[in-house]
Parts: C-alpha cells; sequence; structure tokens
C-alpha cells in the first residue's frame, strides 16, 4: 500500500469508529490528542480496524514512538500485509 | 419492617441528581442488586440497584425531580434480608432549604442554589429569592468537582511518590503476544499496566480500602477505580468490580465494557461508589506525570504518565529505551513513604517480569 491508500483506509476507519471527527481537516503533522478527544478505546478500535481491514499490525512499542498520524501511515505504508485485509466497507 | 430507600451518592462531587426513570412500582418485590431506576447526575445517566431485597410500598419520588443524597426516594418493606454495607463518599455536608416552588423555578432557569441567599425563616430560599436577579453558574461540573476535591485535600493529608520504571520488555512482550493474537483479542496497553497495580494490591492491603470514622478498612476485593474523562466533558471513575479475580483477558474485555458504558452513561451504582483504589491515567492525554488528588474514602490513587522514549545508562553504555513515570498519592493516616515505596517496587517488578502479568 501507499500512503495514500492508508491515508484512505484510515479515513474510512476514523468514520466508522469516530463519525464526528473530521479526518480530512485534522493536521497530519500534528498530536492527535491536540486536536480530537479519543478515549484510549477508541484508539484501540482504530488499531484493530487497520490490522483488520489493512491487514497491517501496529506494535504498541512503535505506536509510543509516532508523535502524528504522518508517521502511523508512513510506518503501515511501509509494511507487509500480513494477511488478507477485509473490505473497509464492512 | 419500612425501610427509607435514599439517593444515593454516586461519587464525591454529587450532592443531588435527577431521577430520570423509574424501573420498579409499588407492589413489586425487588431483589437485591436489582436496577431500580435511572439517575441523572451532572455528568451521566446511571443505573441504581437496590442495596435490599422487599416490597415496594411506595414510591416518593416523581420521574423528573432533582433529589439531593441521602433523601428518601422510596419506601421498601424489608424483611430478613442482609444490609450490604457502602461505602459513603465524603458529599458537601450543607443542605440548602428551599421551598418546592423556588426550587423548581430555580431549575427551569437553571440556577444554582447555592448563590441564591434565602430570606425565609432559617434562611430559606423563597420563590421571591429565586425571581431576583442573581449571578448564576447554573449546574458547573468544574465546580462541583472543586468542591470534592478541596475537601479532600483539606482532610486527607497526602503524600507523594514517584517511580520511573523501564518498559523495554514489557513493550517487547506485549509486542510478541498481541502479534499472535487476532485482532479483536489484542490487549490494551493500559490493562497490562492496570494488572501489574492489581498484583501489587494484593501484596499491600493498605493502600486498597476505605478511611471512615477515624478508622481504615482495608478492602479484601479490588475494586479499582479508572478515571475515564467523558467525549460531552467532565471525569467519571468507575471501577473494575472485583479487579483481583479477572485474569488479563476478562480485564481487557471488562475495561473495553466500561469505558463504552462509561461514555454512554450506562453505568451501575456500585461501580461509582464501591471503588477501592484509584488509576488516572494521564499518559494518554500526553502529560508524563500527575501527582493525583484521592478519591475519598479511598486512601491511594496511583498515576500513570505517558510512556516515553529516554536515554537509559547501563553500565558505561547509554541506549534509548522506554520508560513510564508512575506516581502514589496516598493517605498517611494509613500508610507511610516506606509502605508507599514498596508498594511503588511491587508494580515495578511486576512490569519488568511481565510473564507474570499471565498467571
Amino acid at each position: 500500500m501507499n500512503s495514500i491508500e492508508v491515508k484512505m483506509g484510515l479515513a474510512k476507519i476514523f468514520h466508522r469508529i469516530a463519525p464526528e471527527i473530521d479526518f480530512n481537516a485534522l493536521d497530519l503533522t500534528r498530536p492527535l490528542r491536540d486536536q480530537i478527544e479519543m478515549d484510549s478505546l477508541d484508539f484501540y478500535r482504530v488499531l484493530v480496524q487497520v490490522d483488520r481491514q489493512l491487514g497491517v499490525f501496529v506494535p504498541d512499542s512503535k505506536l509510543a514512538q509516532f508523535q502524528n498520524l504522518d508517521e502511523l501511515i508512513k510506518f503501515i505504508s511501509e509494511q507487509p500485509i500480513r494477511h488478507q485485509p477485509q473490505s473497509p466497507d464492512l | 419492617m419500612n425501610y427509607n430507600v435514599p439517593m444515593p451518592s454516586l461519587g464525591a462531587d454529587m450532592d443531588q441528581g435527577k431521577l430520570m426513570q423509574w424501573l420498579i412500582k409499588p407492589g413489586d418485590l425487588v431483589k437485591k442488586n436489582q436496577t431500580i431506576a435511572q439517575v441523572e447526575t451532572t455528568k451521566s445517566v446511571v443505573e441504581i440497584e437496590s442495596f435490599r431485597q422487599g416490597k415496594v410500598l411506595e414510591l416518593f419520588a416523581h420521574e423528573g425531580d432533582q433529589i439531593l443524597v441521602g433523601k428518601p426516594i422510596a419506601l421498601f418493606d424489608v424483611v430478613g434480608d442482609e444490609v450490604t454495607p457502602i461505602p459513603q463518599p465524603i458529599i458537601p455536608s450543607e443542605r440548602i432549604k428551599v421551598s418546592p416552588a423556588a426550587r423548581k423555578l430555580a431549575e427551569e432557569q437553571g440556577l444554582d442554589l447555592k448563590n441564591i441567599k434565602g430570606s425565609g425563616a432559617e434562611g430559606e430560599i423563597e420563590l421571591k429569592d429565586v425571581q431576583k436577579p442573581v449571578i448564576s453558574t447554573g449546574v458547573n461540573i468544574r465546580e462541583a468537582i472543586g468542591r470534592a476535591m478541596s475537601r479532600s485535600k483539606k482532610e486527607i493529608p497526602h503524600y507523594y511518590l514517584k517511580s520511573q520504571v523501564r518498559l523495554d520488555s514489557l513493550m517487547q512482550w506485549l509486542d510478541e503476544k498481541n502479534k499472535n493474537l487476532e485482532p479483536e483479542q489484542r490487549w490494551m496497553m493500559p490493562v497490562v499496566l492496570l494488572r501489574a497495580i492489581i498484583l501489587a494490591l494484593k501484596e499491600h492491603p493498605e493502600m486498597n480500602g476505605y478511611y471512615q470514622n477515624g478508622i481504615f478498612q482495608p478492602s479484601t476485593a479490588i475494586h479499582l477505580g479508572t478515571a475515564v474523562a467523558l467525549k460531552s466533558g467532565g471525569v467519571l471513575v468507575p471501577a473494575l468490580m472485583d479487579a483481583e479475580q479477572k485474569n488479563l483477558i476478562t480485564l481487557n474485555q471488562d475495561f473495553q465494557d466500561i469505558i463504552n458504558r462509561t461514555q454512554k452513561g450506562e453505568l451501575k451504582n456500585r461501580e461509582l461508589t464501591e471503588g477501592t483504589m484509584t488509576v488516572t491515567n494521564v499518559g494518554e492525554l500526553g502529560s508524563h506525570e500527575v501527582f493525583g488528588i484521592i478519591f475519598p474514602p479511598q486512601v491511594a490513587l496511583v498515576g500513570l504518565g505517558r510512556i516515553h522514549e529516554t536515554a537509559i545508562f547501563e553500565g558505561s553504555v547509554v541506549r534509548r529505551g522506554f520508560v513510564i513515570d508512575i506516581t502514589l498519592s496516598a493517605d498517611h493516616r494509613v500508610s507511610d513513604g516506606l509502605s508507599g515505596s514498596r508498594f511503588l517496587t511491587a508494580i515495578e517488578k511486576n512490569l519488568l517480569n511481565p510473564q507474570q502479568l499471565e498467571k
């Protein structure tokens, strides 16, 4: 996946989990927590869906290093897909 | 025997609640722990459970009524049941005298009765007092939290400790575990941290229980309060009940369930009143450390900071490594710096040996 595909996939996942958030209005270079209110469960659900729908496992050790969504998108786009992704529209 | 069911306190910062809906009616037989009503506080809608079993004789409160904590809302005929003692959080002791008409008008106008000077007998607020122009803040969560926390700080002699714990082996262990689980079964980092605290609490009962009437009562059950920031604003501290009986898998499920129900306003009153110790995780908000205020009548609070990388010194080698700052706010009437340090060390030991957390 290239980073544009990852970004589109993330936008769908965010829309499904937190429809009140306008993903396209987020500044991907700033920390997410400074822009929106997501609790740990929301973000956990995002990670579950990234794994399920995009086929990439994001370990906690990487998450602790990311400063913003851009870094998360870059990481996902560089990983091999570990299983067949499910349709994002499920 | 007749028993007046009181409006329960659903947190140290609650002095009244609005009865949203009765789920019982006169003549019903009510079992212990049965949900009998829904009550709205300044933060959430909470399901009220009965602490006694018996027959409903009368419902005093009407749906829509604002009712002071402790005031009877129903009358039960209870025969031969056992009373479950419930902890009584510190609540503001002042009771405001107000006429029903004045209360109704104040509610309609969103006025806070505390800001209105009563001109009636013994300072009772009358209708004409409410009709005067007054400066009011209305229902204000910040004010309620401030009142409860001021009281906690005045009454509880807090002491504070901090430990920085290396998390490299824990992160490596968690990554390996989660990689091999189905995505939906993934273990949440906050839950792993809670598990380490629960195991440490088992060894340190002086941190788990209630200080009431000059006596500390340790609790054998661990009902771990977890601060949850509401999307609608404010914070609630529901407890993971009987957390000591849960392994990581069930704790992971229960943690998700309680956050979910907190945000939806579907908590049980027990979950808001019976916490025996509290954990606040400000790491999720970005802060590196927090020195929290104890939630009375509890005697300790653990603060979890943000997991971050720092320079680790190992002999003559410096490397990058993950750490977390864990703080303890504890009640000096019950424990001291030595036992507090040992408690933090027990948490650290569990985090440095993550295989222990799976037992």
